[in-house]
């Protein structure tokens, strides 16, 4: 049972780091969505061996799964 | 991001920007450098991105190098209305579209979106990490991996067999190699982990041969794991080039932010959490009936040729 408690205790600790961080990321991700609309970049990945490629890298960079 | 990666092919992006997006995307977002800044440290928060545009370059190159074909389809862009989903993008044109939302619509429809969909895809697995992370930090002795498989080739190839096959999103990946570092395992071997568990899984590689081909899955395969393991390599390298101590400084970025900041966003968190999480313990439970969770089913048919991974992205399931 301690043990359980333990492991708890460390995991809570881990999301009170995280939490704000999350919830900016989070927030950041929702308004890209909205204000950027990835929906239209595949218009930009068609064409070029070399500059689709790099386009399509650097776009996945930022956007979350 | 199997439905992204499908939708891009049908809209008529090359292989290689395809396969590029595909590894990019899952390896990096800025969810998961956020949380990456919280739980570990600043070189990580930059490594990781870095080393998911360069895994997801040189693998689209590759791509492009041996299967490329000049007159791909013309490419058709998905336009859908991403607010309020009154327009498909061909009825509409995007100049009077661009109206159609006040700004203040827009700015719930994207914390509607970064709540239900994303944080709904993510909060399941991000739990099961917290929980495997305070598991690790409480069973593993201390100095356990400084003296075993903690640094160097051998490790980092472990890190590789283990990471391909499992999928595990970036955010949820970070506690579990925050942990992993606080117990002896160097940067590098840990970045290992974080690249290549979000970008491969075993269920993802049927589709991808369905999707841009053998030999194509087999370039794409080789490039994350041999860029995974020069990225680690490069990091161990930097780490000792500024006589930076991952194990020390990692967690460092919540130490500034006030007591009762971390427990309101905690609590905000597990309040949003508790939808998601109790569906994807029942869809689990139900699995043997069905082959698809219903909520994934839903949310890919509201929208089909959606390249942004929204659908099942962080579910493992498709």
């Amino acid at each position: 049972m301690a043990f359980i408690v333990e492991i708890l205790n460390e995991s809570r600790q881990l999301l009170l780091d995280a939490a704000i961080y999350i919830l900016f990321g989070l927030l950041v991700s929702g308004f890209f969505r909205v204000f950027l609309n990835p929906n239209s970049i595949a218009r930009h990945l068609g064409t070029g061996r070399f500059s689709s490629v790099f386009k399509a890298a650097l776009i996945g960079v930022p956007i979350p799964l | 991001m199997l439905p992204a990666a499908v939708s891009l092919r049908k809209q008529g992006a090359t292989k290689g920007a395809t396969t590029a997006f595909l590894i990019s995307t899952p390896e990096s977002g800025v969810d998961s450098i956020a949380v990456t800044y919280a739980m570990m440290d600043p070189v990580m928060t930059v490594a990781r991105p870095v080393a998911a545009f360069f895994t997801a370059f040189v693998a689209g190159i590759a791509e492009n190098l041996f299967g490329y074909r000049k007159a791909e389809a013309p490419v058709a862009p998905d336009l859908t209305c991403p607010v309020g989903g009154c327009c498909d993008g061909v009825n509409c044109d995007p100049q009077v579209h661009r109206n159609h939302h006040s700004f203040h619509e827009k700015l719930r429809a994207g914390i509607r979106f970064a709540v239900t969909d994303l944080w709904g895809d993510i909060a399941p697995w991000f739990f099961f990490g917290l929980l495997l992370a305070g598991l690790i930090t409480v069973v593993i002795p201390d100095d356990f991996f400084s003296r075993h498989l903690g640094s160097g080739l051998p490790a980092m190839l472990l890190m590789l067999a283990v990471g391909i096959p499992l999928y595990i999103c970036a955010t949820a990946s970070t506690p579990i190699a925050a942990a992993l570092i606080l117990k002896g395992v160097s940067p590098g071997v840990a970045l290992v982990f974080l690249l290549a568990g979000p970008a491969t899984n075993m269920a993802s590689m049927t589709v991808l041969i369905g999707t841009l081909g053998k030999r194509a899955t087999a370039i794409y395969l080789s490039a994350i794991a041999v860029c995974s393991v020069l990225m680690g390599w490069a990091v161990d390298q930097a780490y000792a080039a500024m006589g930076v101590s991952a194990k020390a400084a990692a967690g460092q970025a919540a130490e500034i932010v006030p007591r009762w900041l971390q427990w309101g966003a905690a609590l905000l968190i597990i309040a949003i959490s508790i939808k998601p999480t109790t569906l994807k313990l029942k869809s689990l439970l139900e699995k043997k009936d069905t082959v698809e969770p219903p909520a994934a089913a839903t949310l890919a048919s509201t929208a089909p040729v959606s390249p942004l991974p929204s659908a099942a992205a962080c579910s493992g399931a498709t």
